[in-house]
């Protein structure tokens, strides 16, 4: 069937699931925050500029650079080891994996499609999406372990080894230049689902992409096969990879010849490589690691960063900050000024400009960050391309996001996280009680409002501490002379000072609800 | 290493004295009664925005020009609304944050009440 017909039945859908989407999005996602107060605001900035100061005060003068990250292997421990790697156990997560998926799609299509009555808006727009996305960066990389797409795909190609078939995987070869292009696209198109689209909220929309994902994913793993798929076009397990790098856990293979053959190019080095669930899967138990390591290390390894990883890296800072953007009231102005012409057009008309910022800031947060990797080069007499320098700290910019990202969204896990309590007992919202949780209430005081200004302010500066020490690790490392390490990361402190203060500044703004505004963001400031 | 920990401790004593100095002093006021006079026409609610502090006593007296059952969110208060009978909301704001007040039918919210922390606010 030529691909136009298959294009047209899910954009009418979408078409129509826009419309009909406004009237039952809200009640939604609700917050209860108050903005974080000026004075707040002022001080988070100050102690951000002079904790930086201080931090370079420390590495004045040090001479040593950074070794290896200490690390021990849990898998050494006797209990640990019984505790954690029974086949068992593994085969338990992943069908719990697949069922919250499948849940996922029968309560989007089937339930009751008032958005707080239904298991999937909040399934997935907050225990998985905002919680799940937590936990692998403070704990470790469950996605790997539990990615439904990667289970199913498993499972069939199992049963295909069995028939005639022989297997599901093509291999075809994948183009070098594809890269990870078609995970950001794809990341992209999430992230637009995220914040601009109104229908965002809707159970039957939610199953419907969640379907269309799938049949993009699979079709990637059968033609190109399942781990270069995933490392490559499958946007949350690159997604959930670069949040994984801050864990304090990691899973390594140590012996490098193993590394060598693997179909993804994993980046090995001298001590194996770090995170590549292929090799793990391979590997002897005999060479495999479960390290517990400090935090944060995991994103200054000194791995290569290619165009098209440090393209999806920047937009993934970028839209945190989108994100955040898009509810303050400098952009309800800016929208006040265009809304005539998004009446004019109608419906679709209000997701223009929205779309806009999404597609414009990157590339200015790119730019932006290109002229500091310059000022970086040039401070430090650096004979290097000014691409290799901004791949080489991009990873350091991370801490900045996900601390951003953790203080604005963990009053919405906390809160409305609490709803899939009895969303579980009844997940189509017919009146079932299978677990005698249904008639729950959420306990929406659960944080009080001058508790949740100080967490914030203190995650945010906590993730620029950590910024600008990595930053002048990789300093270290890349440059290997103190001195000028040092004065490399002068435009880096400075990029730095600012990204955080625009990350406080969102948080200081008021919090914008209007009957115009579209989408989910109304409702997940 | 000893030039690290002046560091630390200067550091420390300056982002302390900064704090004690921005914060604003805790409100010397005791806890006030505060009431406002809402009339809700059609959809819309004047006024609609309440701002109260943490351990005031808050009265809402409401009127409306249809039948409307109110549900202030975090209190979970709920008082229905006719032509004929005006209702009053009467209650203590223990809890801080920013609070929606919607027609409990349509779901719609019509305005909000801001309940400021008493210390730091």
């Amino acid at each position: 069937m030529r691909p136009a017909h298959w294009l047209a039945v899910p954009g009418v859908l979408l078409l129509v699931a826009a419309f009909v989407a406004r009237a039952e999005a809200h009640g939604f996602g609700q917050r209860y925050t108050l903005p974080v107060p000026l004075w707040l605001y002022l001080y988070g900035s100050a102690a951000v500029v002079i904790l930086s100061f201080v931090l370079v005060g420390f590495f004045v003068g040090e001479d040593r650079g950074p070794g290896r990250y200490r690390r021990y292997d849990l898998l050494r421990v006797r209990w640990v080891q019984t505790l954690l790697t029974p086949p068992a156990l593994l085969l338990a997560l992943r069908v719990l994996g697949v069922g919250l998926f499948a849940l996922v799609v029968l309560s989007g299509i089937l339930g009751e499609q008032a958005p707080s009555l239904n298991f999937a808006p909040t399934f997935v727009w907050v225990i998985w999406w905002v919680g799940l996305g937590i936990f692998i960066a403070l704990v470790g990389n469950l996605w790997a372990l539990v990615n439904p797409w990667k289970t199913i795909f498993d499972w069939a190609d199992a049963l295909a080894a069995r028939l005639p078939v022989g297997g599901l995987e093509l291999h075809a070869p994948y183009p070098r230049w594809l890269g990870m292009w078609p995970a950001l696209v794809l990341y992209f198109a999430f992230v637009w689902l995220e914040i601009v689209f109104a229908g965002a909220p809707r159970p039957s929309n939610i199953a419907l992409f969640a379907l269309l994902y799938s049949v993009i994913t699979w079709t990637g793993m059968t033609y190109f096969g399942r781990d270069v798929w995933l490392r490559q076009g499958e946007a949350f397990s690159v997604f959930f990879g670069i949040l994984a790098r801050f864990a304090p856990t990691e899973v390594r293979v140590t012996d490098p010849r193993v590394c060598a053959d693997c179909d993804t190019s994993c980046q090995s080095q001298s001590d194996g490589c770090v995170n590549c669930y292929e090799c793990f899967e391979f590997a002897d138990p005999a060479q495999r690691e479960l390290n517990v390591r400090p935090w944060a290390v995991g994103l200054v390894r000194g791995e290569e960063i290619k165009g098209d990883r440090l393209a999806f890296v920047l937009f993934m800072l970028a839209s945190v900050t989108v994100d955040g953007l898009l509810v303050t009231s400098a952009w309800l102005q800016l929208e006040s000024l265009t809304s005539p012409v998004a009446q004019a057009v109608g419906g679709w008309g209000y997701t223009v400009l929205p779309t806009l910022g999404l597609l414009v800031v990157p590339v200015l947060f790119g730019v932006i960050y290109y002229v500091f990797a310059g000022l970086m080069r040039r401070a430090s007499a650096w004979d290097e391309r000014v691409h290799t320098v901004a791949a080489g700290f991009v990873y350091s910019l991370v801490p900045i996001a996900l601390a951003y990202q953790i203080a604005h969204y963990y009053t919405l896990l906390l809160i409305q996280g609490q709803s899939v309590i009895p969303l579980l007992s009844d997940p189509f919202g017919w009146g079932w009680n299978i677990f005698g949780t249904a008639s729950y209430t959420v306990n929406t005081a659960l944080l009080g409002a001058a508790f949740v200004w100080y967490s914030q302010v203190a995650l945010i500066v906590a993730g620029h501490v950590i910024a600008v020490y990595l930053a002048h690790v990789l300093a270290l490392r890349l440059l290997r002379n103190p001195r000028r390490a040092l004065r490399s990361q002068y435009p880096m402190l400075a990029l730095m000072v600012l990204y955080t203060v625009s990350s406080l500044w969102i948080l200081s703004q008021p919090i914008i609800e209007e009957e115009s505004r579209a989408g989910l963001l109304l409702y997940l400031k | 290493m000893s030039r690290q920990i002046t560091l630390a401790v200067l550091a420390l004593l300056i982002l302390g004295g900064l704090f004690i100095t921005l914060r604003p002093d805790a409100s010397n006021a005791e806890p006030q009664d505060v009431s406002f006079d809402v009339s809700i026409t059609g959809d819309t609610m004047e006024p609609n925005e309440f701002a109260a502090r943490e351990g005031d006593t808050v009265k809402l007296r409401i009127r409306a020009d249809r039948e409307v059952e109110l549900h202030l969110h975090g209190y979970d208060e709920e008082v229905s609304v006719t032509e004929d009978s005006p209702a009053t909301l009467n209650f203590e704001a223990d809890k801080t944050g920013n609070w929606p007040i919607e027609d409990h039918e349509t779901v719609e919210q019509l305005g909000r009440l801001v309940v400021q922390p008493r210390e730091g606010g």
